[in-house]
């Protein structure tokens, strides 16, 4: 059975469809990226998941159970994780307070001091920056931050919405040297990416997605060797062209 | 020389019991977004409780403290009743309906208790003078201002060391981040409205103490000081809401003090007019937030 | 081609035609059958359908809601009574009355727009701190403006008599006066929705960053809708003055406030059709359930005062109703304004898309 299963997934808002039926799998220990254009719906699709946003239509099914009804709250504690986009620290609260919250669905003190001592090792700046307004941080730390947040809750799944998002290119790297580490010690991670190169190269496996559907799946060799990643990442302007072309 | 030491223990004294109120608010307002109007009504129960109590022989500090309790269980039963099934909706139905709320507790003072005011007797201690050199300090100012700074300082401490402040003060920054990492909005939103009831109870019985009475519309003007404070304070912080507060009780002191008699009438339009003014140079309040007062689902 | 360029001039007149049938119909309705009661209940009604609409204009084309439309009414009450009063009255009801106002002796239509304008220029000044606000700290400072010039009212004896009675004032509004400005509030709100302001005004509710970037000064547009509105209210507080003819500050306030929101809400504030339906049915219910409130005080069947009974019916009502369709009765597309809907849901929705986003 696969950790994440989602069948026939749609979500509107309003009278606009943002995602029109789409299929994803997730197995245990897999890092599976989805990647498209702006605006084809990564980000509609990994809210769904987490249940900020309803979903009108389809299931998602984690573990054997349905999830698509659940609130937001109920889904992480079954384990998934979400680092939205815009990293969603909190920016009045200290950087230690943020991880804090992390932690409150473990309720093993030892196994916390334990993940923390972890996580510290694994991003030694959050430790400087403890007693620091969460707010101050630069956007790479703000997004370590985020990122280690979500491992303290302990997910059975981590999402990743664009993590590379407005970051210079060297921390750009540190981060999916991140990424690699974590899948390399047995996270499961989904991961949406505008940067499908990079994604790529650290997927499994790997989904594209076309305004509101999965246009391509497969392991990352096969989707490259099928797809025009140049024209994945700008939408519909692979079909508008092979229109002209007779 | 003597007055102004009068003035100063004075405007401390009401501007911690304006901070306590305006906490009270914004402590929901944080989480919700919504100014919640039947707050002012809270103070109400606190002093209706207290009037039918007192001819009972609980001794007064149960009173007070079942007064708080009363208050504390009508803000929670007001949030689960008519806040919750609104939430999803739009800012002006929650603020409308906080108005519903507040009517519906007012009629309701009116046609069960009385549409007069209600004497409460407040103990000859507390309304007694002491004397500082040639000052004349009320007893009443002292305990409210400790009291009030107790609770103040209690309510920091909360929101600063513990896991349920952390948790509340991090649903005011980002409310939906705080439900995907496994927090429930349910939860947070019901303690929310526990602390805003139990702060809205001290300064209810604090409030009815100085003024001895109780009515149906008591609450407006402590509604109104707590709103006033919030805005000038600044909207989102527990800061901003005790700087504002402490701006409000000073002001309406040293109004009271040096304005003419002929215009003390007025007070209150003097005081609203000044913190229009205020809002005019600055809009976002004395205590600049960081983040816009926008709602988010 | 023909049918395509016609339908959307159907769909901006057909509502403004149902609501001005719908009044019609109340007015001839109450002048061939109504008693004195239902004469006097539907022309206070009308009066509000003034007040409601000029409310609308703002808060349904804005998204900002106003607590203070009530006091500029009471402005425009107050401000008109003062001129209209002729002066034997005024020495006997104002006695302290400054000695230049004191001589003034204007008409209906003068007396009321002068209240108007009053309440308009009020409104103007305080709507420069007040629009600048965001949305939630406009309403609720919109709120102290309401206890202020409650305040200022109650006090300022010499002009308002204090909290005491007003009276004096002549008899000028009957039925047919407060329909005639009724039916040209209706026409006024559609006008001022489909305006380039009112277009600007429902963007800026819509989306204000979106409004922003686009190049209107969203301050600016609240602002003047603020004002015109303000004006409006301040027009139905005179045409109240003169129908009521004695009144205190306080009947001014809080309930009224309330009662007025009310009837926007369970309307829908957003919608002309709306807010016109939201009076009449709030009339309606407000009215029946005060008179089984008398009769049941007069037969003096329960133990209790029944006095504040119609405000918690009406309040749980409200609760009840904001619950179940928060955007009012009709809440989007206008009563009648259904032709060619589609593409009107579409545009919504994608305004909807942006906000939630």
């Amino acid at each position: 059975m696969s950790l994440l299963e989602v069948t026939d997934l749609h979500v509107r808002y309003g009278a606009i469809p943002a995602l029109k039926g789409i299929d994803l799998r997730v197995e245990e220990g897999e890092l599976v990226a989805v990647v498209g254009a702006n605006g084809a719906g990564k980000t509609t699709t990994l809210a769904a998941i987490a249940g900020a946003h309803r979903a009108s239509g389809g299931k998602i099914i984690l573990d054997g159970q349905e999830i698509q009804r659940r609130r937001s709250a109920d889904i992480a504690r079954r384990g998934i994780a979400l680092v939205p986009e815009d990293r969603g620290i909190f920016p009045s609260l200290t950087v230690d307070e943020n991880l804090r919250l992390g932690s409150y669905l473990v309720h093993d003190a030892t196994e916390v001091t334990r993940m923390r001592s972890q996580i510290f090792e694994r991003f030694p700046i959050l430790e400087q920056r403890a007693d620091q307004g969460a707010g101050t941080l630069s956007g790479g730390e703000q997004q370590q931050l985020a990122i280690a947040r979500a491992l303290l809750t302990k997910p059975r799944l981590l999402m990743l919405d664009e993590p590379s998002l407005g970051l210079s290119p060297a921390l750009v790297d540190r981060v999916f040297e991140v990424i690699e580490d974590l899948h390399r010690e047995g996270v499961t991670i989904l991961l949406v990416e505008q940067n499908a190169t990079r994604a790529l190269d650290l997927a499994d496996r790997a989904y594209v997605l076309t305004t509101g559907v999965m246009t391509a799946s497969g392991t990352t060799d096969q989707i490259r060797a099928s797809v025009d990643i140049e024209s994945a990442y700008l939408g519909g302007v692979q079909s508008a062209n092979s229109e002209e072309k007779p | 020389m003597n007055e102004v030491l009068q003035v100063v223990v004075n405007a401390l004294s009401l501007g911690s019991l304006h901070a306590l109120l305006a906490l009270g608010l914004v402590m929901v307002f944080g989480i919700l977004k919504l100014v919640n109007f039947a707050y002012g009504e809270l103070i109400m129960v606190a002093g209706y409780t207290w009037f039918v109590l007192q001819p009972s022989w609980v001794p007064l500090i149960l009173i007070m403290l079942v007064a708080i309790v009363a208050v504390v269980i009508t803000s929670v039963a007001t949030e689960r009743i008519a806040f919750r099934p609104l939430r999803s909706g739009s800012m002006n139905a929650m603020l409308i309906t906080s108005f519903a709320v507040s009517t519906i507790l007012q009629s309701s003072a009116l046609i069960f208790v009385s549409p007069r005011p209600s004497v409460i007797n407040v103990p000859r201690g507390l309304t007694s003078y002491i004397s500082v050199g040639p000052a004349q300090i009320s007893v009443l100012n002292l305990v409210i201002f400790a009291v009030s700074i107790v609770t103040l300082l209690g309510l920091m401490l909360v929101m600063q060391k513990t896991r349920l402040g952390i948790t509340l003060r991090a649903a005011a920054d980002d409310f939906r981040m705080l439900q995907l990492l496994g927090i429930r909005a349910d939860q947070v939103i019901a303690t929310a409205f526990v602390i805003s009831g139990l702060l809205a109870g001290i300064a209810g019985v604090l409030w009815v103490s100085r003024i001895g009475m109780v009515w149906p519309t008591i609450g407006m003007t402590p509604l109104l000081i707590a709103i006033i404070a919030i805005v000038v304070g600044g909207m989102n912080s527990l800061k901003g809401a005790i700087v504002g507060g402490f701006f409000m009780g000073a002001l309406h002191i040293i109004m009271q003090t040096f304005l003419p008699q002929n215009l003390l009438a007025f007070l209150d339009a003097f005081i609203f007019g000044v913190v229009i003014l205020v809002l005019v140079f600055r809009p976002e309040g004395i205590v600049k937030g960081r983040f816009q007062t926008e709602r988010i689902g | 081609m023909t049918q395509l360029s016609r339908l959307p001039l159907a769909r901006k007149t057909l509502p403004v035609i149902i609501t001005l049938g719908a009044l019609v119909v109340i007015a001839v309705g109450v002048s061939l059958f109504g008693s004195t009661v239902t004469n006097r209940i539907v022309t206070v009604m009308f009066v509000h359908v003034v007040l409601v609409l000029g409310l609308q204009l703002f808060m349904g084309n804005s998204g900002i809601l106003s607590f203070a439309h009530v006091g500029f009414m009471a402005i425009g009450a107050y401000g008109s009574a003062l001129m209209s009063i002729p002066a034997e009255n005024k020495s006997r009801s104002l006695p302290n009355l400054y000695e230049p106002l004191m001589g003034v002796e204007l008409g209906f239509l003068p007396a009321i727009l002068v209240g108007a304008a009053t309440a308009g220029l009020f409104a103007a000044i305080t709507g420069v701190a007040l629009m600048r606000l965001s949305d939630t700290a406009a309403a609720i400072s919109s709120f102290a403006l309401l206890v202020i010039i409650n305040v200022v009212l109650s006090q300022w004896n010499e002009v308002t008599n204090g909290p005491r009675t007003l009276s004096g004032i002549l008899k000028y509004t009957d039925m047919w006066t407060a329909f005639g400005w009724a039916a040209i509030g209706v026409i006024v709100a559609f006008l001022f929705k489909e305006s380039s302001l009112g277009m600007k005004l429902r963007a800026s509710r819509d989306n204000l960053h979106a409004a922003d970037a686009i190049g209107i000064n969203v301050t600016r547009t609240r602002w003047i809708s603020f004002v015109f509105s303000a004006f409006i209210a301040g027009l139905a507080g005179g045409l109240w003055a003169h129908f009521i003819t004695s009144f205190q500050p306080d009947a001014l306030y809080f309930e009224m406030t309330f009662l007025v929101l009310m009837m926007l809400v369970v309307g829908g504030p957003h919608t002309i059709t709306g807010a016109t339906l939201g009076v009449i049915i709030v009339t309606v219910v407000n009215e029946g359930l005060r008179s089984i409130e008398n009769n049941l005080a007069l037969s003096g069947a329960l133990p209790f005062k029944t006095v504040g009974m119609t405000e918690i019916v009406l309040a749980v009502v409200l609760i009840i109703m904001l619950a179940l369709r928060p955007g009012g009765i009709i809440h989007t597309v206008e009563l009648g304004g259904g032709v060619g809907r589609r593409r009107e849901l579409q545009t919504s929705a994608s305004s909807q898309k942006g906000t939630r986003r």
